[in-house]
């Protein structure tokens, strides 16, 4: 693939490096020609090394070549005992001489044939230039970008400890070992860029790990940058897989490699000779949490995300099925014991066969922290800001679809916290704080819910200013008593901000707005307590999993609705008195002394109800945010837990209805979208709204 | 990949509409007239079942069922068709079909009066839909199969079912309530 500089070398080096294998493979401690001979092909290799390899690389097989040769003295001369382990070492050593070369020689072509005197443009060439894919390769290279995601994270969290605790040994071959198998892999499916930069990016975390570098906040910088740009890289090469074509070259390439390059090559001769003797003492204790690390991930294997939700599915139906059958026969059950045994087995195996479905989409939220992590640090850097990012129970599970769905309110909140919330160093000092802020991202379960804390001990919310912007939008009069919590409600508004300037980051009022419409579409809510002066904390409580919730069955006339526990407030029985109408208009009811708009769901279903008067129905009190209304139903059936399915494409916009579920009868029931239906109550009713 | 082969297999599905109309056709009836489906299309024949009205969409969608755990959209093909409603009979029934929008499969129940069976009709008996002036609306069919004296008449069900033509209906149903 490149005939360039040391190609030819390189080449003779490869074989060599082949022939190596097989030498070691037939030779054995009586066979002194076959030593011999194997003795003379390391110093040739060693040679070769030095013409073909760059110099860390050359330094690496030489110190390996020359190993094995003292060895092979060693074994002539008869100083050993046990010659057959020695020839196995030397037999290792061999292989790890031809992981060192192997690849090498043909990324090394890539990387270093941009002499010192080519213009940036032509390098780009000589760089970026990458061929169609073989049709042959695409399933191995559709292998390799999942692998290569997973190893990127890998690296990254490596890379994020490592700043932390700059001498963990076990961090950084960690991030060494995601860019070598990239690399390698790389090398294999012709991946030339892909392969170029992470050798260039291997060979400074090598020297790192050698200690010949000292792993600084500049060192990090160019790395993360690196894993940036190969998930770039790694995104075309996908889309290439999906639209055929070739890949357009990455803009800053080549720039990034000659950093690293730059990084690998001036840091080396100032870098003290002994770094970081404080090394082994923590590699204890790093090497215990990696362990567990490995230990949970266990053994797996890869199913597509298709084919489990069909199972999960599947299973869903039969749980219903099995409810079916068990209402058909319990009268024969209560009769035969026999019969009512082998159903309670059935119902036993049901159940645990839909929470073993259930958990197989189950994922740890780690991803998602570490996502921040990183948005934490990066922020904390642009700003000047000492940060303390902490997460707790990054292994708490949840369904992988919450996990995608929250993931971008938590990136609003963890930057609002890290950009308004924690102040400058200076700041700090000032408040008698440590400079250091700290940022708590904490996540665990509680009652069938998933929560996550967002704590920062920044400047927290304030109030004056918030009310102050509040009155300035027309949100709230002047002089009107507002709780504590409808106060910090106010940052839900959209257009209200409390940052004085704006930023590239954050400060122009709609990240919340947005947060509370995710959070909700996910059945979930945010709960915000705020000390001035002292920090805040945002808790955000989500279910588990979309699949399942828990709702009221409400009966409208003929039809069954199901009203999701989590946005009901309370039911009651109004009296006629509570009730007004305005303009005769719009209804209101009066609850507690709160006047809350009414919503007559059979005018919105359009059917007849049991009690046209609501005096004699019921009238069950949803809210939603700050909002609230009351819908007049006919009856409360109960609660039951349902699976959620979806009306399809073809209804799955209907307003006032998020989904549908499937009771115990087989029929279908609308699961009332409670957000869109408050809406609803106040677009048809104004003068509810204005009270609201 | 699995993309690329649904890719593969709509382009084959539109070629042979517009090239080869020949081939099976499930015929049922709504009041005196007859209609032909592509076989390929239909999924399964169910009996009326409960349908659970969905408030605000057009009137012709009558609600969802459960098809075996997957919940599906029903359309009255009468109430689709501006064909004055009848009450149920025994002989009432829901055919799921499956359509494709978008690259998407999906399936989708229509009620009619009454399914009548399975034919073969070859591409030479297929005719072009006449044309019927302003008022008719004969884009969705595919053409008029003639089977001896009677005629069907062959519908292009993805175009009678086509997902934006429910959303914007139910656009304009928003609006004017």
């Amino acid at each position: 693939m490149s005939s360039n500089l040391g190609g030819d070398a390189g080449g003779e080096l490869n074989r060599l490096a082949a022939r190596l294998g097989e030498m070691v493979r037939q030779v054995d401690a009586e066979d002194l020609t076959g030593l011999a001979q194997l003795h003379d092909a390391l110093g040739g290799a060693s040679t070769l090394a030095e013409a073909a390899l760059e110099p860390t690389r050359a330094n690496a097989v030489n110190a390996i070549a020359i190993a094995g040769m003292q060895l092979i003295e060693q074994i002539v001369l008869k100083e050993v005992d046990d010659t057959r382990a020695s020839i196995d070492q030397i037999g290792k050593s061999i292989a790890e001489l031809q992981s060192f070369i192997g690849g090498a020689a043909k990324v090394e072509g890539a990387t270093d044939a941009r002499p010192e005197t080519q213009t940036p443009a032509q390098a780009s060439t000589a760089v970026v230039e990458q061929g169609p894919l073989s049709e042959a390769d695409l399933p191995l290279v559709q292998e390799f970008i999942g692998e290569a995601g997973g190893h990127l994270e890998a690296a990254e969290a490596g890379l994020l400890q490592l700043e932390e605790n700059g001498s963990n040994p076990d961090a950084l071959s960690a991030v060494f070992r995601g860019f070598h198998t990239i690399k390698g892999v790389a090398g294999f499916l012709n991946l030339v860029q892909i392969g170029a930069l992470a050798h260039a990016a291997e060979s400074v975390l090598d020297l790192a790990r050698k200690g010949k570098l000292r792993f600084d906040g500049a060192v990090a910088d160019v790395i993360l940058q690196s894993i940036d740009a190969m998930r770039k890289l790694i995104q075309f090469i996908a889309d290439i897989g999906k639209t055929g074509g070739t890949p357009a070259p990455l803009d800053g390439l080549n720039e990034l490699l000659a950093r690293l390059k730059d990084c690998a090559q001036g840091r080396q001769a100032e870098a003290p000779a002994p770094v970081q003797a404080a090394a082994p003492a923590q590699a204890p204790a790093a090497a215990g949490e990696a362990g567990q690390h490995q230990a949970v991930g266990g053994s797996a294997i890869k199913v597509s995300t298709d084919r489990l939700d069909a199972l999960i599915n599947m299973v869903g139906e039969l749980v219903i099925a099995q409810a079916m059958v068990n209402q058909d026969i319990c009268g024969l059950a209560a009769r035969d014991r026999r019969v009512s045994r082998n159903l309670s087995h059935l119902n036993k195996i049901a159940r645990e066969l839909q929470e073993l479905s259930m958990s197989m989409r189950m994922v740890p939220i780690q991803g998602v922290f570490q996502k921040m992590a990183r948005l934490v640090r990066d922020l904390a850097r642009k700003s000047g800001k000492e940060i303390n990012f902490v997460t707790i129970g990054a292994e708490t599970e949840l369904d992988r679809n919450v996990v995608e769905a929250i993931s971008d309110p938590l990136v609003h909140m963890v930057r609002n916290a890290a950009d308004h919330g924690i102040e400058s160093p200076d700041d700090r000092l000032k408040a008698a704080k440590p400079r250091e802020g700290s940022l708590t991202l904490k996540a665990y379960h509680q009652s069938g819910n998933i929560v996550i804390e967002i704590a920062d001990d920044g400047r927290g919310l304030n109030k004056a200013k918030l009310l102050r912007k509040a009155i300035e939008a027309g949100l709230i009069k002047q002089g009107q008593e507002l709780s504590e919590q409808e106060i910090f409600q106010l940052i839900y508004h959209p257009g209200l901000s409390t940052a004085d300037k704006v930023t590239d980051v954050s400060g122009r009022g709609v990240g919340m707005d947005v947060v509370r419409r995710n959070v909700e579409v996910l059945r979930g809510g945010i709960e915000i307590a705020s000390t001035e002066g002292r920090g805040s904390t945002f808790t955000i409580r989500l279910p588990l999993t979309l699949a399942v919730i828990d709702g009221l069955v409400i009966k409208v006339g003929p039809q069954r609705h199901i009203i999701p526990i989590t946005s009901i407030e309370q039911s009651i029985q109004p009296r006629a008195a509570q009730i007004s109408t305005i303009q005769n208009r719009g209804e209101v009811c009066m609850v507690r002394d709160r006047l809350v708009p009414v919503l007559r769901l059979h005018r919105l279903f359009g059917v007849k109800p049991v009690n046209e008067d609501p005096a004699a129905g019921l009238f069950v009190i949803v809210q939603s945010g700050a909002s609230r209304c009351c819908l007049l139903v006919d009856e409360l059936l109960g609660q039951q837990q349902v699976v959620i399915k979806s009306l399809g494409p073809t209804l799955g916009h209907v307003k006032g209805i998020s989904g549908g579920a499937i009771l115990g009868d087989g029929n279908v029931s609308l699961i009332l979208d409670v957000p869109s239906l408050i809406n609803l109550a106040a677009e048809e009713n104004d003068a509810g709204k204005a009270l609201e | 990949m699995s993309n690329a082969n649904a890719a593969v297999m709509e382009s084959t599905e539109a070629r042979s509409a517009a090239a080869d109309r020949g081939g099976k056709y499930l015929t049922f009836a709504l009041g005196k007239e007859e209609y032909g489906l592509e076989i390929l299309k239909v999924r399964e024949i169910i009996g009326l079942m409960d349908i659970t009205a969905v408030p605000r969409t057009p009137k012709y969608v009558k609600g969802v069922i459960n098809l075996r755990g997957q919940v599906i959209t029903v359309v009255d093909l009468r109430a689709k068709f501006s064909m004055a409603l009848v009450e149920k009979t025994d002989q009432t029934c829901i055919i799921v079909v499956e359509i494709s929008q978008n690259g998407r499969k999906l399936s989708i129940g229509i009620i009619v009066d009454r399914v009548s069976e399975v034919l073969d009709i070859a591409s030479e008996n297929i005719e072009d839909p006449p044309n019927l002036g302003d008022g008719g609306d004969a884009d969705f069919i595919l053409g008029m199969g003639k089977i001896g004296e009677s005629v069907k008449i062959l519908l292009d069900i993805d175009k009678v079912l086509s997902t934006c033509e429910i959303l914007q209906v139910s656009d304009a149903a928003k609006a004017s309530v």
